[in-house]
């Protein structure tokens, strides 16, 4: 006869599976997990501490630098809320070029989630690499823009920092050609592997209920089948001209959220080919005071990150830099369910879990 | 500065809380509206169940130092009636203790573990109150601004170099 008792066990900080410097401390009880207790910190940089001593301007690269995967998307929803507070409204020129970049931000983004998910589920490196080729050509985009590939520090308060340069919308376009066959290869490739359903089908499911309750976010929340999307909730940067739908899963479980990624990569596509149409000439920047200084005044403004709700808090008191600013960051938020989801399940599934729900460490921490 | 297209304004929202709380809101504006430390669990558990209001959902909370007081702030919403909610509480700086909202919404947990952490502000009948970026035994609160500043420490760049005396604005 076997005795049974717990142990712990500690994945990470530095562990594939985590995503990150993200650690996990589990007690098991043989396969099972009993309790869950994960310890984030390691990447703390204490930013909403350090912007309270800059510019607003200057606070600008501290936002790619929260979620580097999606830093076009965290400039936005920053410039955004600044522009709100201090009353600047940007050229309709660059409101189109920001939904293009924060589009192609969410494609690259959403294509390093499904690849590293995927590869969690076992299926290692190939896919994930096949979805690095796109995101490639993206970050070359972002690179022929502005210079850098991840840390991108575009957009500006008032507008976007460059110009696209002139072969920037040929390759775009050619690249929108081939994205939607992509991912008919992708589905292809896994919706109906078994190996991969029998990973992510009905692993980690999130009721809707829990889900609005654990205040989920983006993928996470619509895969449960609540279509909430914040571009059309509740729509800025003129989103609600833009036809496009909101992908919904059914169940809640790693494989619908994995398809809700997907899908969303179509809708981008959709949105970047009605924006290039639209895209009037004009300046892409107004000329804002270096040192803007807002009346004094406080400001929560959202905007649908690749990874959920993405809010910026912002109190002014009329001087140079914000008197507190607090970023609400989606994946830090996404973790909430994660100790009820991993009672009770394996090791194995949990990983697949924490994938689907897709973090981004330097967001937890920031 | 315009009000967010699902907030609901500061004086919609007291016109509701005033019908089952009378002379409960202290103090609104556009945006929100302030509701005593005493009051804030009952008036949030009331928005959460009652059907005309339902913040179903805890977007954000999040606390600021405001040198004498502490704020609390709270952005609550509904994804049926897409509606947002923002409300705000007052703490006393010297015993900064306010009510969890872990019983009602779990996405409370981490974000009231943080405020915990950079401010200090203790969050009652919170199931598991620890430190969260920072590590145990961490002197101070970072987010407070009495906190030691970079400066004091560590000599370095003046603040603003701009901001200096005799110097032009760039």
């Amino acid at each position: 006869m076997t005795v049974q008792e717990q142990y712990e066990l500690n994945i990470g900080p530095q562990h594939p599976s985590t995503h990150g410097v993200f650690r996990i401390k589990v007690a098991m009880n043989g396969e099972t997990i009993e309790d869950l207790d994960m310890i984030v910190g390691y990447l703390h940089r204490s930013m909403e501490k350090l912007s309270e001593e800059r510019t607003f301007t200057q606070n600008i690269p501290f936002t790619d630098r929260a979620d580097y995967l999606a830093a076009m998307s965290n400039n936005l929803g920053y410039c955004l809320a600044i522009e709100k507070i201090a009353n600047v409204i940007p050229p309709q020129r660059a409101t189109v070029l920001r939904v293009i970049f924060a589009e192609l931000q969410r494609i690259a983004s959403h294509a390093m989630a499904n690849g590293t998910l995927v590869s969690d589920a076992g299926a290692w490196q190939t896919p994930l690499m096949y979805m690095f080729r796109e995101r490639e050509k993206i970050l070359d985009l972002f690179e022929m823009t502005c210079g850098a590939r991840l840390t991108t520090n575009y957009m500006r308060i008032g507008g976007v920092a460059f110009e696209p340069p002139a072969e920037f919308y040929s390759q775009l376009n050619s690249l929108l050609g081939e994205l939607p066959d992509r991912v008919d290869e992708y589905m292809e490739m896994l919706s109906e592997n078994e190996i991969f359903i029998a990973r992510t089908k009905n692993v980690g499911i999130i009721t809707p209920e829990d889900a609005i309750n654990a205040s989920l976010s983006g993928p996470a929340l619509r895969g449960s089948g609540v279509p909430w999307d914040l571009r059309k909730a509740e729509p800025y940067c003129g989103y609600e001209d833009y036809d496009f739908e909101i992908p919904v899963g059914n169940i809640g479980d790693s494989y619908d959220r994995f398809m809700v990624r997907l899908f969303e990569v179509k809708e981008s596509v959709k949105i970047i080919k009605q924006a290039l149409k639209i895209l009037p000439k004009g300046m892409h920047k107004t000329q804002i005071p270096l040192a803007l200084r807002p009346d004094p005044d406080q400001v929560y403004f959202r905007t649908e990150g690749p990874r959920g709700e993405l809010g910026y808090f912002v109190i002014a008191d009329g001087g140079p830099a914000p008197y507190r600013m607090h970023i609400r960051a989606p994946s830090f938020i996404n973790l909430s369910l994660l100790k009820k989801l991993a009672i009770g399940s394996s090791l194995p599934d949990a990983v697949v879990t924490l994938g689907s729900i897709d973090i981004v460490v330097g967001e937890i921490d920031r | 500065m315009t009000l967010n297209t699902l907030q609901l304004p500061g004086q919609e929202l007291k016109n509701i809380i005033d019908k089952q709380f009378p002379d409960t809101i202290i103090n609104f504006s556009l945006d929100w509206v302030e509701i005593p430390i005493d009051k804030y669990l009952e008036v949030i558990t009331w928005m959460k169940e009652n059907s005309d209001i339902d913040a179903a959902q805890l977007s954000n909370i999040t606390g600021v130092d405001m040198i004498d007081t502490f704020e609390i702030h709270v952005h609550l919403q509904s994804l049926d009636l897409k509606k947002m909610y923002s409300i705000k509480v007052i703490l006393d700086r010297e015993n900064p203790v306010i009510g969890s909202l872990c019983s009602l919404y779990i996405g409370a947990n981490l974000q009231e573990r943080e405020i915990f952490d950079l401010l200090g502000i203790i969050f009652d009948g919170h199931p598991d109150l620890r430190r969260i970026f920072l590590w145990e035994g961490f002197a101070g609160h970072p987010l407070r601004k009495d906190f030691l500043q970079m400066e004091d420490a560590n000599p370095g760049l003046p603040r603003f170099p701009f901001e200096e005396e005799g110097k032009q604005e760039r």
